[in-house]
């Protein structure tokens, strides 16, 4: 049997939410001393396969073997006493606090009901030393980077004798030199024999640091590659699998090139590097890339809530303001992708959010006219099926499809001339997703202009009429709609080109 | 049994309640309280605290706070003095007053909202500053000394006449400026755009609102309502100084906590300011008709604040399904990977 090598054997775990199957039968092998690499697209189960095993979900079927004998995993302190650590994307540390008390925050040493400062001190000192980190005990964390504040992470796990660290995307945060610093620290975890199950999307991340790879594929382990037998195109293969070949070949959308969309040379921090697109109104223009490509960045200088540094934006040849209320007049919209954080007022009513970006219309001299008001989130309560029809109720207490449905109402109602999408079908479920395209193609056949940022493959290549994908900052390949394959776009979105679309 | 959780997690519900609550207790132990000249003292008496906390509620709508209103009225009520004395009481000295008093609350508005919201400080450590600041500015310029008023014109009237002969100015300036507060938040863009970036304002900006203006402007209204309750407290006092409403801010805040509004911001309304007012007024007048001694009301407020609140936060909790069980696990929902 496999698990008696193993430090850690998952077999056949089933996890179902709500009569849907989101884990069916999912083995893992991570050997002692291993780089484990999990892989996946969203939605393929990767985090429910962390959570049991960490003891956060507890497992409808399998069996957890460490070191080849069956352990069960029922809270978080079982995994912690079986020495399962996870270092979490949002840090969980006291920046007021230094290495130290962080590494011993709820465990500390006393005496006479004293802490013992020396004595922590010194074993935090014994445990860098003996991993090689670059890292001081009485060093306050909140004068850290985010890649010191991983290491007292993973110092903190170290020191509860952890045997096997999850890191989830934990480069996400992290600068070039950071995330080197990060491999760094992973190669000598190795070497002194802790296991990493590390969880990724970005490719080179991969090949630089793992041992072995498991993808998964909706719930599923598809398969096991071992280090040499690692490439891109065998991943993203696995990661997508068979490619439904539907409507690829549907009618040529007409492009208003009256309406159209430039943007010239654009710079922002360090997150665009000039970038040039021209959109136009009648397509729906899909931009693709990894979180942290510059996708969101690039949406939001566009719309007028970033500043770019560098750069030009027009709109059929006009500039396009730095303000958001000037552009919301010229008919710009933005759906954002935070969509609780910044995409409506929770405690205001479905009415009230509806209106917020249209007084100019719906008020003269300041004053709101409430028909006009009452009209105006009528006819989109009832345009855009928003359920419960009830205009006075507060947004907070809707469905996430339901709370989408205001945000984008809220501009489709106002027919804008650029619709501008921030992954605009996150956690919304497949009924009402397919409204929402149905809303976003019925405005581009009007005639707007419409760019939508998605990390959902699928969505992208069915809906996109157009693809730009985005690596390190800048756009590295076109697709057309009848040549996207969720797979070209994932290895473009990898900085790995296939000849499929346009290098950019 | 639901239904009474609902009811009274309604803020009608429990408005309602209380004052049914206060009308039995009243009505066994003190019938006086029930005759109109009585409700005519209590409305006078909440005049000056319903005027500032119209004016607190813009601030609090935000998730903010104003700790110098106090301060503020002292310092129009000391204005509006001295200029009426050292002109010899004229109508231009009343109205040079009047300007220069409301001048001095913009003043200090501006710089509550730049410092909030350019500069980032909290408001609480802001206006905490200004209440010793403005404070500090009425001691020197006063010597410490009330400005006595002893004349009966133009000024004694702002807080002294009566409408028709019956209704006292104070009590219609407070009608009067509630309207328009509840006309400004209740029908403008203005208003819109408060309660948006009270309730959340990233989203607000990203929908065109000048967050920064809107708050901006809210903390120079809060110090206008200031400024306006110190002169009428300096004309119905016929003397103004530096301790000329001191202490309203914990009053006003009051008022605001025991009507029902959260302080987080995003919700509440006039109604809501004014009850809590009433409130204040009602339970302190009955507590003068129980022959309950002047010392306990001040300990009777506290209490009041706790009770105020505990319900409110008891009632919303059950009427919104949730309970303090933590035995219970959370429902476990499909998880969204990213």
């Amino acid at each position: 049997m496999a698990e008696n090598n193993s430090l850690l054997a998952c077999r056949g775990i089933c996890k179902q939410f709500g009569g849907i199957p989101v884990l069916k039968s999912v083995d893992l092998d991570i050997g002692p001393g291993e780089v484990h690499a999990l892989m996946g697209e969203n939605g393929a189960g990767k985090s429910t396969v962390i959570k049991i095993i960490t003891g956060v979900y507890a497992m409808d079927e399998g069996q957890i073997f460490i070191d080849g004998a069956p352990a069960a995993i029922a809270c978080r302190q079982d995994a912690r006493e079986r020495g399962i650590s996870v270092i979490y994307q949002e840090l969980s540390l006291f920046p007021a606090l230094d290495v130290t008390e962080n590494v011993f925050i709820g465990q500390e040493l006393s005496r006479y009901g004293l802490t013992r400062k020396k004595e922590m001190r010194r074993r935090v000192r014994a445990l860098i030393d003996k991993y090689g980190f670059d890292l001081d005990p009485a060093a306050v964390v909140g004068s850290m980077g985010m890649a010191q504040r991983q290491m007292v992470e993973i110092l903190k796990a170290l020191s509860m004798d952890a045997r096997l660290i999850i890191m989830d995307e934990p480069t996400a945060s992290l600068s070039a030199s950071e995330t080197e610093k990060l491999f760094e620290t992973i190669d000598s975890l190795r070497k002194k024999g802790t296991s990493i199950l590390y969880i990724s999307h970005r490719l080179e991340e991969i090949y630089r640091l793992a041992d072995r790879l498991t993808v998964m594929r909706d719930g599923e382990n598809v398969g096991v590659l071992t280090r040499d037998e690692i490439t891109p195109q065998k991943v993203t293969a696995m990661m997508i699998g068979h490619e439904l070949k539907e409507d690829k070949n549907r009618e040529r959308r007409h492009r208003f090139e009256g309406n159209r969309l430039e943007v010239k040379g654009l710079w922002y921090k360090d997150l665009l590097r000039d970038v040039s697109f021209t959109a136009y109104g009648g397509e729906i223009l899909g931009i693709g890339g990894l979180v942290g490509s510059g996708r969101t960045e690039l949406i939001r200088c566009v719309y007028g809530a970033a500043r770019p540094s560098r750069g030009e934006i027009a709109l059929n040849g006009r500039p396009v303001s730095r303000s958001v209320g000037k552009n919301i007049k010229a008919g710009f919209g933005l759906v954002p992708e935070d969509r609780r954080g910044e995409g409506f007022v929770p405690l205001l009513s479905i009415e009230k959010n509806l209106a917020a970006a249209s007084y100019d219309r719906l008020a003269s001299f300041g004053f709101v006219s409430r028909k006009k008001e009452v009209a105006f989130a009528t006819e989109a309560i009832r345009s855009y099926d928003i359920r419960p029809p009830v205009r006075q109720l507060p947004v907070g207490n809707l469905s996430g499809g339901n709370q989408q449905k205001v945000v984008l109402g809220r501009w489709l109602s106002r027919k804008p001339r650029v619709l501008l999408l921030d992954e605009p079908t996150a956690g919304v479920d497949v009924g009402v997703k397919h409204e929402l395209y149905h809303y976003m193609r019925a405005l581009a056949l009007s005639g707007s202009i419409v760019v939508m940022v998605s990390s959902d493959l699928e969505e992208l290549t069915r809906v996109s009429d157009r693809i730009l994908v985005m690596y390190g900052g800048r756009f590295f390949e076109e697709f057309e709609h009848e040549k996207a394959t969720q797979s070209a776009v994932l290895l473009a979105a990898s900085g790995q080109h296939t000849g499929e679309g346009a290098a950019l | 049994m639901k239904k009474v959780i609902g009811f009274l997690g309604n803020p009608w519900g429990q408005r309602l309640t209380i004052l049914v609550i206060i009308a039995v207790v009243m009505a066994v132990f003190q019938q006086n309280f029930f005759r109109p000249s009585n409700f005519s003292s209590i409305l006078l008496a909440i005049s000056l605290y319903g005027i500032m906390a119209c004016g607190m509620l813009f601030v609090v709508l935000l998730g903010g706070i104003d700790l110098s209103v106090g301060s503020m009225a002292a310092m129009t009520a000391s204005i509006l003095a001295m200029s009426a004395q050292s002109s010899g009481y004229t109508a231009a000295g009343f109205i040079t007053g009047v300007l220069l008093g409301l001048a001095a609350c913009v003043a200090v508005g501006i710089v509550h909202g730049v410092l909030v919201t350019y500069f980032a400080i909290p408001a609480f450590v802001v206006t905490l500053a200004t209440k010793y600041i403005v404070y500090g500015l009425v001691l020197l310029v006063t010597g410490g000394h009330f400005v006595q008023i002893i004349d009966k014109g133009i000024l004694y009237q702002l807080g002294n006449a009566r409408l028709f002969g019956a209704i006292p100015m104070p009590e219609v300036i407070f009608i009067l400026y509630a309207v328009l507060c509840a006309v400004i938040l209740g029908k403008t863009v203005f208003g819109r755009r408060l309660y948006a970036t009270g309730g959340n304002p990233v989203a607000s900006k990203l929908v065109g609102v000048k967050t920064n203006g809107t708050v901006l402007v809210s903390y120079v209204i809060c110090s206008i309502s200031a400024g306006i309750g110190g002169m009428i407290l300096a004309s119905m006092n016929m003397q103004a100084g530096p301790t000329t409403a001191g202490g309203y801010e914990g009053n006003v805040l009051t008022a605001m906590v025991v009507g029902g509004l959260n302080l987080a911001g995003g919700e509440g309304g006039v109604v809501g300011a004014i009850f809590g007012a009433l409130l204040v007024g009602i339970i302190n007048n009955m507590l003068i008709l129980l022959g309950v001694p002047s010392d306990y009301t001040t300990f009777v407020q506290g209490v009041i604040i706790i009770a105020a609140v505990s319900l409110n936060m008891y009632t919303s909790r059950r009427s919104q399904g949730l309970t303090r069980r933590r035995t219970k696990k959370p429902p476990e929902k499909i998880p969204v990977t990213r």
